[in-house]
């Protein structure tokens, strides 16, 4: 019975994605006819070579890869330092700057979009990396789940390496962080997913088609070819890949990760 | 290797619970120092002290002829082994045991020849390679070992290192620590709340009860020479048995303490009044009723083979008797109870002992 559910949620979440697929293989009139086609009557990939054409695939992949891959590397950092102080080190204020952030939480994103904008406008980063990424370095979600891992970490392991002549940056770096690598996986895959997805911060604060990533580049592809909807599969389809490739080789740290939280460190 | 000498220690928690009242206590150079207390006793606190996880509230920490109170962990130079191995679980066994000695810069090839005495002293040479969660309980207590005596340190602190193993590996590893302690030569405080360990054990016992010390000497001393009457209760399986009991009469004659239904002759010129009375199981003695110095119902009966232990109620007193061998004693019925007056111990109501 739970596998037939299981079942069934699955084909929900795929069904719109494996249509996908199969339209862009479909030729242009093809879609509007009734009843409308499930597969292709003559497959093409012409719909790829036009959408790759019209995207300039390999500029917006460039973006979104820089774009998702400073994040990563960015959110990871951020959020294993922070979540490491506010798991293991102490000082004054600790709980309450914790709670705070906790709070910033139910912020809704949307309502911090013009203030940011403005800042980073008057630091002159519109249309910039450095605009395009900064404002998405830290992750309170992300510092939420090191601290989580951090908590858990054995005193008597920190308690033995302090003894063994570790100080607070060896014991972060050498002991607390390879142990929380499922953890450390977890936010780097996430992040990387969000950023491939991300689409209001790079619409506003990018302008021009050099700068564009691959959600805003498929919108106005949207705009451009409306009727077509076998070209905007395949275009969506274009962008979705290097994300699925990438969701596929560390579904495991993500699960781990998740899973991470709940669960005890085995010595 | 150096002694370690505590000095008026005291630790106040956050909490404001004091687990430390003014502790004095020397570890010579070389010696094993068991600290025996049971859990909550403070004995833990007193490592963690010596070891700079935790701040003393007042008093001093002196390793060698160093004044360290205040310095960090690292700066100390003493090794602890913990109740659990707190090894790194994603270090193999040969990277656990080199960890120390690579946050100390040591040279590789050094380095790699310290980890293979260390492994070979500790039989665990085969599972260098592996990871601490391929590895059995005892290799991996023997691992944490490993990791602390590797690096030669000043004393070695071991906080309860037996007591997650069971029996027959505890006495195995037991005797291993003795071996590694007459090798090294090495200062090793050793707690346990397990009085057979620290029997077996310690070179001296120093006996804490509720943060405080109570007694610092051999095993034999605390056993025979109880400086309280909590030493008393606590060293001996079973401890001591502790009888609340009067002392009538200061002539000539009645010199007596009644303790329930018991009625003991003792050798005291001037006492009356409250007093404690101690007697060890092994000292108590069954026989017809009214023949001894009192009665007493039988409660329970544990004959364990080598020696019965029987329970009793004397008026209220509860005492045990250790009798050799199986004891032909019923649950239920009552006994006359003797002891040896040669082997009695007063304490006063407050449970300091009385000349």
């Amino acid at each position: 019975m739970r596998r037939v559910l299981l079942g069934a949620l699955g084909v929900v979440m795929v069904a719109p994605f494996l249509y996908m697929m199969s339209v862009s293989f479909m030729g242009e009139g093809e879609l509007l006819r009734w009843p409308p086609a499930l597969l292709p009557a003559s497959p093409t990939t012409g719909n790829y070579a036009a959408a790759f054409q019209a995207l300039s695939y390999t500029r917006v992949l460039l973006n979104t890869a820089i774009l998702a891959g400073c994040v990563m590397v960015g959110q990871v950092l951020t959020s294993a330092a922070a979540g490491y102080a506010f798991a293991r080190m102490r000082f004054p204020g600790r709980d309450r700057i914790w709670t705070s952030l906790l709070a910033m939480l139910a912020i809704p994103a949307i309502v911090l979009l013009i203030p940011r904008y403005l800042i980073i406008d008057a630091l002159g980063w519109v249309d910039t990396y450095p605009g395009l990424i900064s404002t998405e370095l830290v992750s309170v979600w992300g510092i939420f789940l090191m601290r989580q891992t951090f908590v858990m970490l054995p005193r008597d392991v920190e308690d033995a390496a302090r003894l063994d002549g570790a100080g607070e940056w060896t014991l972060f770096w050498r002991v607390a962080l390879p142990l929380a690598r499922p953890a450390v996986g977890a936010v780097a895959v996430l992040a990387f997913m969000d950023q491939w997805r991300n689409f209001l911060w790079p619409l506003v604060v990018t302008r021009t088609p050099r700068m564009e990533v691959a959600e805003v580049a498929l919108a106005h592809f949207h705009t451009a070819y409306a009727a077509n909807w076998p070209y905007q599969m395949a275009a969506a389809v274009l962008v979705t890949l290097p994300a699925l490739v990438v969701c596929l080789l560390a579904q495991r740290y993500v699960m781990q990760g998740v899973r991470f939280t709940g669960a005890r460190v085995r010595l | 290797m150096a002694s370690v000498t505590i000095r008026r220690l005291s630790k106040v928690f956050d909490g404001g619970v004091q687990a430390l009242h003014e502790l004095d206590l020397e570890v010579r150079d070389g010696e094993l120092l068991v600290l025996l207390g049971p859990s909550g006793s403070g004995k833990t606190t007193v490592l963690r002290c010596v070891a700079g996880l935790e701040e003393p509230t007042t008093g001093d920490v002196v390793i060698g002829e160093r004044v360290v109170t205040h310095a960090p962990p690292a700066e100390r130079d003493v090794a602890m082994v913990f109740q659990t191995p707190a090894l790194y679980p994603h270090l193999t066994v040969r990277d656990n045991i080199a960890f120390p000695l690579e946050l100390r810069s040591v040279a590789d090839a050094q380095i790699a020849r310290r980890v293979l005495e260390a492994a070979q002293r500790l039989g665990l040479e085969s599972v260098l390679d592996r990871l601490p969660a391929q590895l059995s309980e005892g290799q991996r207590q023997r691992a944490a070992l490993g990791r602390a005596i590797v690096r030669g340190p000043q004393a070695f602190l071991l906080d309860e290192p037996l007591s997650r193993l069971d029996a027959p590996l505890r006495i195995e590893l037991r005797g291993e620590l003795l071996a590694l302690h007459r090798a090294l030569g090495a200062t090793m405080i050793y707690v346990t709340h397990d009085q057979t360990e620290a029997m077996t054990m310690g070179q001296r016992i120093a006996v804490l009860h509720e943060g405080r010390l109570r007694q610092v000497g051999t095993p034999e001393d605390v056993y025979q020479r109880p400086a309280d009457v909590h030493v008393a209760r606590f060293i001996g399986t079973p401890g001591m048995n502790v009888l609340q009991g009067r002392g009538r009469g200061t002539g000539e004659e009645g010199r007596v303490i009644e303790a329930g239904s018991l009625i003991i002759p003792v050798e005291l010129s001037t006492y009356e009044g409250e007093l404690q009375l101690g007697i060890r199981p092994e000292f108590v003695g069954l026989c017809a009723v009214d023949k001894g110095v009192g009665n007493a119902d039988v409660l329970v009966v544990e004959p364990l083979g080598s020696e019965t232990l029987v329970h009793l109620n004397a008026g209220g007193q509860s005492l045990v008797a250790r009798l050799p061998g199986f004891a032909e004693v019923r649950v239920g019925t009552r006994v006359g109870v003797k002891v040896d007056r040669r082997r009695l111990y007063l304490f006063d109501a407050a449970g300091a002992p009385l000349a």
